[in-house]
């Protein structure tokens, strides 16, 4: 290969974007072509300043609000003029069964009315602590595994209980380990789950005093949503937003049964 | 009980709301109108959510994103496509000061001015290259151009780029 050849498929070898049999001729030649060599060079340290001038970036949780709430508000829209009739008619069914979600309690996150976030309560207040502390931990982690048939059965022998453990992967979110922990003296099972870039805890203890429907919570800047069932009471702590976290729950609920 | 409209839309297309404030931000330099862009975009695409047939749900959505940008740059423009006239865009106003002696920060100031001056054609290419690390097929797809026009962007991108980065190596030193 000359460099004449190499020249205009140098960005495209950078960019791993050339069939092998290209990349290994264009590689052979940049090896043993200083000029090639350092056009690559220079096509590298393009890329690394784009990156810096231009970095990768979190949507704001403003805005992540913002959409969920339009999102929400979407099925209710007044039909307009504009919408083509076939449309119209899904918009119905989709209006209605947006309704039935609410009504059940959904596990999409879209659809679900965002509720006010609750109180700063004192048990809130205990499990946001043991979900920091484990935060700021070494090992915040005991048993690091997105299989749930490795996680339920770590915890035999740790706890004296067998929590639920739910595979969730379709919803977009995932198990990615356990622990033990104390909360208020008892021991805790704890589930971690990963949902984008937000880690829930899962809070796990054995109760038999009879069923009680998820109660939002919030203890300094985290969102907290406890619920009993099946013997067990249930404490999720995330950064997550109140409704996804409030989804996040239903999902979990759905899952474990 | 679900909507199953819903959760595949929270499952495949909000997963990449972060790429599509990335670009959006990055196309826009503006935060608020880059929210707004993305609301918007978020809708839009929910509204035609039934047209994505599968593919790379993220190039779906970024095309979203860039067509609801290019309006919002032109609010009354009466179409969505980008013309770009070369000439016009000239480099002329990104060129860097000639001197030798420059240091990392006049160096680092001088490529933001070049990425500033780069059409918005350029630096979405960039963005979807090195950005979000998107593959040519997949910039095609966002930007509803030809792969060999998406490989010539960044080539035409770089290059101006790479002047002001080492104005003083000038191109083949």
């Amino acid at each position: 290969m000359t460099c004449a050849e190499a020249r205009p498929v140098l960005g495209a070898f950078v960019d791993l974007e050339l069939s092998a049999t290209e990349a290994a001729a264009t590689a052979a030649h940049v090896a043993q072509c200083t000029a090639c060599a350092a056009e690559v060079a220079a096509l590298t340290a393009i890329g690394a300043a784009v990156r810096r001038a231009l970095p990768a970036l979190q949507a704001p949780d403003v805005l992540r609000g913002r959409i969920q709430q339009a999102l929400a508000a979407e099925p209710a829209a007044s039909p307009d003029s504009q919408t083509p009739r076939s449309w119209k008619a899904r918009w119905w069914t989709r209006a209605a069964a947006a309704v039935l979600l609410i009504a059940v309690g959904s596990v999409g996150t879209l659809l679900v009315t965002p509720r006010r976030t609750g109180m700063a309560d004192s048990e809130s207040a205990a499990l946001v602590d043991r979900h920091v502390r484990a935060l700021m931990a070494q090992h915040p982690i005991e048993v690091t595994s997105s299989e749930r048939h490795t996680v339920k059965p770590w915890f035999a022998g740790r706890v004296d209980f067998s929590p639920p453990v739910p595979a969730l992967d379709s919803l977009g979110i995932l198990l990615i380990g356990g622990r033990v922990d104390t909360v208020e003296t008892a021991p805790a099972a704890v589930l971690a789950y990963r949902k984008r870039l937000h880690l829930v805890g899962v809070f796990v203890r054995p109760d038999g005093s009879g069923s009680v429907e998820p109660l939002m919570g919030e203890s300094r800047g985290y969102n907290v949503v406890r619920w009993q069932e099946r013997g067990f009471r249930f404490a999720a702590v995330s950064d997550l937003n109140a409704a996804e976290l409030r989804a996040f729950a239903e999902a979990f609920r759905l899952g474990a049964r | 009980m679900t909507d199953p409209r819903a959760a595949a839309f929270e499952a495949t297309i909000l997963p990449h709301l972060d790429a599509a404030y990335t670009l959006a931000r990055h196309l826009l330099r503006d935060e608020h109108d880059a929210q707004d862009v993305v609301q918007d975009a978020m809708l839009r695409a929910w509204r035609h959510f039934d047209g994505y047939a599968g593919g790379s749900a993220r190039a779906w959505l970024l095309a979203i994103v860039r067509h609801a940008c290019s309006s919002a740059r032109r609010p009354r423009a009466g179409d969505d496509t980008i013309t770009f006239d070369e000439e016009a865009h000239g480099g002329a106003a990104a060129a860097p000061s000639q001197e030798s002696a420059m240091d990392a920060r006049d160096v680092d100031a001088a490529f933001r001015a070049a990425l500033d001056a780069l059409p918005p054609e350029f630096r979405e290419v960039l963005v979807l290259r090195e950005v979000e690390g998107m593959s040519y097929a997949e910039i095609a797809l966002a930007t509803s151009a030809p792969p060999g026009t998406v490989m010539s962007r960044l080539a035409r991108a770089r290059a101006r780029l790479r002047r002001s980065l080492a104005p003083h190596t000038g191109e083949e030193s």
